[in-house]
């Protein structure tokens, strides 16, 4: 017997950041209730969006890049972003290294995913690394001391998505899913606990494993999506040290409190490989599981409780 | 080890207050604001100083002022002609090309497409020339239903036998809703 019986289930999806957003809520309140928060939801994408986009010359991001060598003042969300992402560079000794955008726009990645406009840097690039920036947390200011390329796209949308809960904790439960990184909280219209599917990184219409999630993160890095146009074998994911893609994982999952973390993790993780990516989550708290191209599946210790 | 993860969840957290508290708010598109301070656009463009700018600013005015507001534009002028500094600003010190995008007009345009799943169709809304959402208003084929697949032919098999309430994958392209986008898009850049 249904707690709420007057409880519904609100659905929309917009594109932001690249990729499908869905919201889905379950709610008694007004449709008008729902549909103002879903709004806010959807606005924290555009608003990250607009911050932190690698493709819009005009995003705040792209504006930084042409400032080299000088402090430059910069919003909460492009401060914290870059935090975040210097903070996982850090702990994995640069393995995640967000200064990998000039790289990434060399194999081609750099079109805008509306407008399909071009974008192109054209500093002469030399070896960069995160340690090339240099942020001032009281003046709020960043510092790129070369030219180089930033992309956030392993830490935006998470951040986005975590915004985004704050605008829907209220409801009796709801998902965000960002082109598969997705949050679940609360129950889902049969006051269930939310089943996320594993996409299969091979036969992907279909799932290899189903979790039982509530009030988490869960983010999944593959590379069976968005292949370079350039080279085949390369992917989104690009391992700093050689400057191609990992190709001992097709797919990372990680299961954490939040999505900006699960969402930095799995790229981490990802690109650490079976071995070191697992023993890197569970040393940071996290749990997951890595799909290597034998259809192994390597997971943390505690990883079971959540699946079904 | 715990420490380190107590600390990265502890980033994640302050950084989520540190934006709410600056004031990040966003109202509905339909709300109008007579006594706005900046939109979107110019408030970066204002927050783009060189080193000498003054910290002290951060707060008062931008994208995290505690005013700052996502405010639909009756009209296409910018509200204090930042936005015409800003772009001046982002040329002076770029070789990017002066003309930075296409001119769009504002408004809502829809959108119609054909993919791999069937039909979608996408509503477009442009402000001040500039893309502000791409929402999808056929959702009945946004992304694939079939979660259920008893025959997999490889060691990853775990029989399903519930249904999932949604899939966790790599991040999914939009390359499904191009033609639908550009349609829209389209419409945008011709003249009525």
């Amino acid at each position: 017997m249904p707690l709420h019986n007057s409880s519904k289930t609100y659905s929309q999806a917009a594109l932001y950041m690249g990729t499908v957003i869905h919201i889905q809520v379950v709610s008694s309140s007004s449709r008008g209730t729902v549909e103002q928060s879903m709004e806010k939801a959807f606005a924290s994408f555009r608003r990250v969006e607009q911050v932190c986009s690698r493709f819009s010359e005009q995003s705040e991001i792209m504006q930084l890049t042409r400032q080299v060598g000088v402090p430059v003042q910069v919003s909460e969300i492009l401060f914290e972003t870059v935090r975040f992402a210097l903070t996982v560079a850090e702990l994995t000794e640069g393995v995640f290294d967000p200064t990998i955008g000039r790289t990434l726009e060399r194999f081609g990645f750099n079109r805008h995913y509306l407008t399909r406009k071009t974008i192109t840097s054209d500093y002469a690039s030399t070896a960069c690394s995160y340690q090339d920036i240099v942020l001032d947390e009281s003046a709020r200011t960043i510092l790129l001391r070369q030219p180089l390329l930033l992309d956030l796209s392993a830490v935006a949308k998470g951040f986005a998505i975590d915004l985004a809960t704050r605008e829907l904790g209220q409801f009796e439960g709801f998902v965000i899913d960002a082109g598969g990184d997705i949050f679940a909280g609360g129950q889902n219209d049969r006051q269930e606990v939310w089943k996320i599917g594993l996409r299969h990184p091979i036969e992907t219409n279909t799932t290899f494993c189903t979790l039982r999630i509530s009030d988490t993160a869960v983010c999944t890095s593959g590379g069976y999506e968005r292949i370079s146009p350039i080279q085949a074998d390369t992917h989104h994911i690009i391992d700093p040290a050689t400057g191609t893609s990992p190709s001992s994982v097709l797919s990372c999952t990680v299961i954490a409190p939040f999505a900006m973390l699960a969402d930095a993790c799995s790229t981490a993780a990802f690109i650490l490989g079976p071995q070191a990516g697992i023993d890197f989550l569970e040393q940071n708290g996290m749990e997951g599981c890595i799909v290597t191209p034998s259809l192994d599946i390597h997971q943390t210790k505690n990883m079971k409780r959540y699946i079904v | 080890m715990a420490k380190m993860g107590n600390k990265l969840i502890a980033l994640c957290s302050a950084a989520i207050g540190v934006v709410y508290t600056a004031g990040y708010i966003v109202t509905e598109p339909s709300a109008t604001q007579a006594s706005q301070s900046v939109s979107a656009t110019a408030a970066v463009g204002q927050e783009r100083k060189t080193a000498d700018s003054q910290p002290s600013q951060q707060d008062m005015q931008g994208e995290d002022g505690p005013s700052y507001q996502q405010v639909p534009q009756e009209n296409n002028e910018p509200k204090s002609g930042s936005q015409t500094q800003e772009s001046n600003q982002a040329q002076a010190s770029t070789q990017a090309p002066a003309s930075n995008q296409t001119k769009y007009r504002d408004g809502t345009f829809t959108g119609s497409g054909t993919n791999r799943f069937g039909t979608v169709e996408v509503a477009v809304t442009i402000k001040k020339g500039e893309i502000t959402a791409c929402k999808i208003t056929d959702c009945s084929t946004h992304y694939p239903q079939d979660y259920i697949d008893p025959e997999l032919p490889n060691e990853v098999v775990q029989r399903q036998s519930e249904q999932v309430d949604v899939v966790s994958g790599a991040t999914r392209s939009t390359e499904d809703f191009e033609m639908a986008v550009d349609e829209a898009l389209q419409q945008a850049q011709t003249h009525a």
